[in-house]
């Protein structure tokens, strides 16, 4: 037996070099963790997708290299982020690794729908497990880092660390962005695109192009106006330029702008809208329209626009105007003005000035910048249509109609109810004035004055009212008006919705202004009145004197005087 | 991953760096001027997957006026700073720029680590992202792809040259249910795979104990019987 020791040696250690792989670790990995520092809701869809700006936007890249000297069989790499990503989910790897062999693992996480939901910053952990090896000898490996999670409503506009920051560009790598809260299929954007359709363009469709599929003048007039209604939708609503947060925020070693931008849902049932979300919300429907949109970026201010072919046509949202703002602008105007600003950008854009940029949407959506789903929400959708409720039935209609019936207009006197006769009084010697834009008017100084009196009327800017309530003066402004024509039939349009009829007739022009004389009745009193209107740099303004009887003519026509 | 993602990359890179300067960038305002250019890509595969580049670009006279003005030329860190942003899924390395002032062009060389995707048993895929490449062989271990591309105004025809790493074989192109192209190797793995110095040692050990055993059972041959 002795004889045979050797050769059961050498066999035993022959076999124990054949199994050593089964006993030794299958290979041993090194990790390297490439973090993302926040995340943005509003881009969930793009973060799921590895193609948009060459993968940039990611949860997280792990650089693995097999240190070993086996090699790893089974690789795979897991992640999940509780409370967002509950289960395990899978990232996309190489199965294998050779020894000295390095894997780039990259992770686009697919957030659900709920991450919308999210209206306050947090900070979320993710956890990752590196597996492999054999399912006899199993090895994990366990890496984990927490991330900011901003609101909804945020866009972080860089995510490039301070070190390497070098250029305006560099501070705002994130402004595609923008794109992702231009939410045309929004439910509540939808219906109020359809409004406008309805009520602004009164049903016209503006956003096709010819059946030759050649783009005609026609055509480019038909988008045109589509912009001009959704502009005078915002115009009609009263709706206003306001400002909203912005600041700078830390996520990790990248120091980056940030702000909050309302979504065009939030604009529409708030509104109210900063200039970026004007356009956002401009580009929504546009979008919903069937339009081709786009945003123009420049310094410290963004407009919208559409493309037709290789042309721009670009208009002024913010000429709505607001507190601080000056003058408010017709939709000539803002189109005007956005044109002007639009030569600007085409001069500036050609000497590579980085701070003009645009976004044009549907190919941002075609390189995966793609918008949020937005949940129905009720509230939100309430209040835009307590303000879509606010528009005539149809704008185009009421102002023809209005022109057609403004001549034979006639009037069956009745008493406005809230204008019961009082003992006349003397007018006070001090007068006040009161100016809109372009138009003034004095009356006594004892009269009392209401701003805005009708939540529901805005463009019935002020009423001054004698104190026998036997007189009263009225300044309107229409900012969507054309004309004094249209500003009349817009206000006749809104009071019958209020259960009061007007009629009125045309009376030739008075010192710049064009007059109508007319009544108006509601609960069975007639207030008579004259009124002076006038395009401005606001629309069409406009003060209207009158009296539902037993008013003091002497005061009266010094009123009507007085109007400038 | 996909490769055709740096391609693209890498010939955004040179060709916007050369028209950054021209006033044109901006191609969505005015009507595309296209500017015709040529990129030659060598892409030589190692053992590990990873990848050397090497990216040359010519250029005629008003292209050199522009190029001479751009960050590349001027500011390569920040170049490389860019570019490794928009190839974010990889790792780049050893990135070095040349610029032949001469002759008008410059030759951009870096290393991309994972360029392929090691899937076991010796079998190893290259994506491309491009459609419908005009693909053609060089020779065992080489080919070539040809594709048009606008990048900004520009219209460029890019031609890349594929080496897969000495050994490999049943180099096979086919195209995903997207119409993309797909390349796949074998390089290692099979029977060579466990040509290891455990498993050589081992069976050497093993056939030696075999042999000994061999020896020992053998029977001795018969004395001579001596009278």
């Amino acid at each position: 037996m002795k004889k045979f020791v050797l050769p059961i040696i050498l066999a035993v250690a022959g076999v124990i070099l054949l199994l050593l792989p089964l006993f030794q670790s299958s290979g041993d990995i090194d990790v390297k963790i490439q973090p993302a520092t926040v995340i943005m809701p509003a881009a969930y869809k793009v973060y799921a997708n590895p193609n948009v700006a060459g993968g940039r936007f990611n949860l997280f890249k792990a650089i693995v290299k097999n240190t070993g000297s086996g090699e790893i069989r089974n690789f795979k790499v897991q992640f999940r982020v509780p409370g967002l990503i509950d289960d395990w989910a899978d990232v996309p790897a190489a199965t294998n690794l050779l020894p000295g062999q390095t894997a780039v693992v990259t992770c686009f996480p697919v957030f659900p729908q709920s991450i919308t939901d999210r209206n306050t910053s947090s900070k979320e952990k993710t956890e990752i497990k590196f597996l492999y090896g054999g399912k006899a000898n199993p090895i994990e490996h366990d890496e984990s880092f927490t991330f900011d999670m901003t609101s909804v409503n945020d866009i972080v506009f860089t995510n490039m660390a301070d070190q390497d920051k070098a250029s305006f560009n560099d501070v705002v790598e994130n402004r595609d962005l923008y794109a992702c809260m231009v939410s045309a299929e929004d439910p509540i954007i939808k219906h109020y695109a359809e409004t406008v359709q309805q009520r602004i363009l009164c049903g016209e469709q503006g956003a096709g192009v010819g059946g030759s599929g050649q783009i005609t003048d026609k055509d480019i007039a038909e988008k045109v106006r589509v912009m001009q209604g959704v502009y005078n939708a915002t115009l009609i609503s009263h709706m206003v330029y306001s400002e909203t947060q912005a600041g700078e925020s830390q996520f990790g070693d990248n120091t980056s702008s940030t702000e909050h931008i309302r979504l065009p849902r939030e604009v529409v049932s708030g509104n109210t809208g900063l200039c970026i979300e004007l356009a956002i919300l401009h580009a929504s429907v546009y979008k919903a329209a069937g339009l081709d949109p786009v945003i123009f970026l420049i310094p410290s201010h963004a407009y919208p626009g559409i493309k037709i072919g290789n042309q721009y046509v670009a208009i002024e949202s913010t000429g709505i105007g607001g507190v601080g703002l000056g003058g408010v602008m017709n939709a000539d105007q803002a189109l005007q003005a956005g044109m002007t600003e639009l030569k600007t950008f085409y001069e500036e854009s050609a000497k590579g000035n980085p701070a003009y940029k645009i976004l044009d949407i549907n190919a941002l959506y075609a390189d995966g910048y793609q918008d949020m789903e937005l949940k129905p929400d009720p509230i939100l959708a309430g209040e835009a249509d307590k303000i879509t409720q606010t528009w005539p039935t149809c704008l185009l209609s009421a102002i023809a109609e209005a022109q057609k019936a403004a001549p034979a207009a006639r009037a069956t006197p009745v008493r406005r109810a809230s204008y019961t006769p009082r003992p006349r009084t003397s007018p006070s010697a001090a007068w006040t004035s009161y100016s809109l834009s372009g138009v003034s008017v004095s009356y006594p100084g004892s009269w009392k004055v209401y701003y805005r009196p009708v939540a529901q009327f805005p463009a019935l800017v002020m009423a001054a009212m004698s104190p026998d309530r036997t007189g009263q003066v009225e300044a309107f402004n229409i900012p969507g008006a054309y004309n004094p024509e249209q500003a009349m039939a817009y206000i006749r349009t809104s009071l019958s919705r209020l259960g009061e009829n007007v009629t009125y007739t045309q009376a030739g022009s008075y010192n710049g202004f064009t007059r109508f004389n007319g009544i108006t009745y509601a609960n069975q009193v007639a207030f008579k009145w004259i009124g002076l209107f006038k395009n401005t740099s606001s629309g069409v303004e406009g003060i209207v004197v009158g009296t539902p009887g037993g008013g003091d003519s002497a005061v009266l026509n010094q009123i009507f005087s007085s109007i400038q | 991953m996909k490769l055709t993602s740096k391609i693209v990359a890498i010939a955004c890179a040179i060709t916007i760096a050369i028209m950054a300067q021209t006033g044109k960038s901006f191609a969505q305002v005015q009507a595309p001027d296209p500017v015709n250019m040529a990129e030659q890509i060598t892409i030589k595969i190692d053992n590990l997957g990873d990848a050397a580049w090497e990216v040359n670009q010519g250029m005629n006279q008003a292209q050199w006026e522009n190029f001479k003005n751009s960050q590349l030329m001027n500011d390569p860190s920040i170049a490389k700073r860019n570019m490794e942003r928009s190839l974010s899924t990889f790792v780049l390395e050893d990135f070095n720029r040349t610029v032949d002032e001469m002759n008008r062009s410059v030759k951009m060389t870096f290393k991309v680590k994972a360029a392929v995707q090691y899937n076991g048993n010796g079998n190893w895929t290259l994506k491309l992202d491009a459609k419908n490449p005009q693909v053609s062989k060089l020779a065992d271990n080489s080919y070539m792809a040809i594709s048009n591309m606008y990048v900004g105004n520009a219209l460029m025809q890019q031609t890349v040259k594929i080496y897969f790493p000495d050994g490999s074989g049943n180099i096979q192109q086919t195209t995903d249910s997207f119409g993309k192209a797909i390349f796949t190797y074998s390089k290692g793995g099979g029977l060579l795979s466990y040509f290891s110095w455990n498993n050589i040692l081992g069976v050497l050990l093993i056939g030696a104990a075999i042999y000994l055993a061999a020896r020992q059972q053998k029977p001795a041959p018969p004395q001579p019987k001596i009278a």
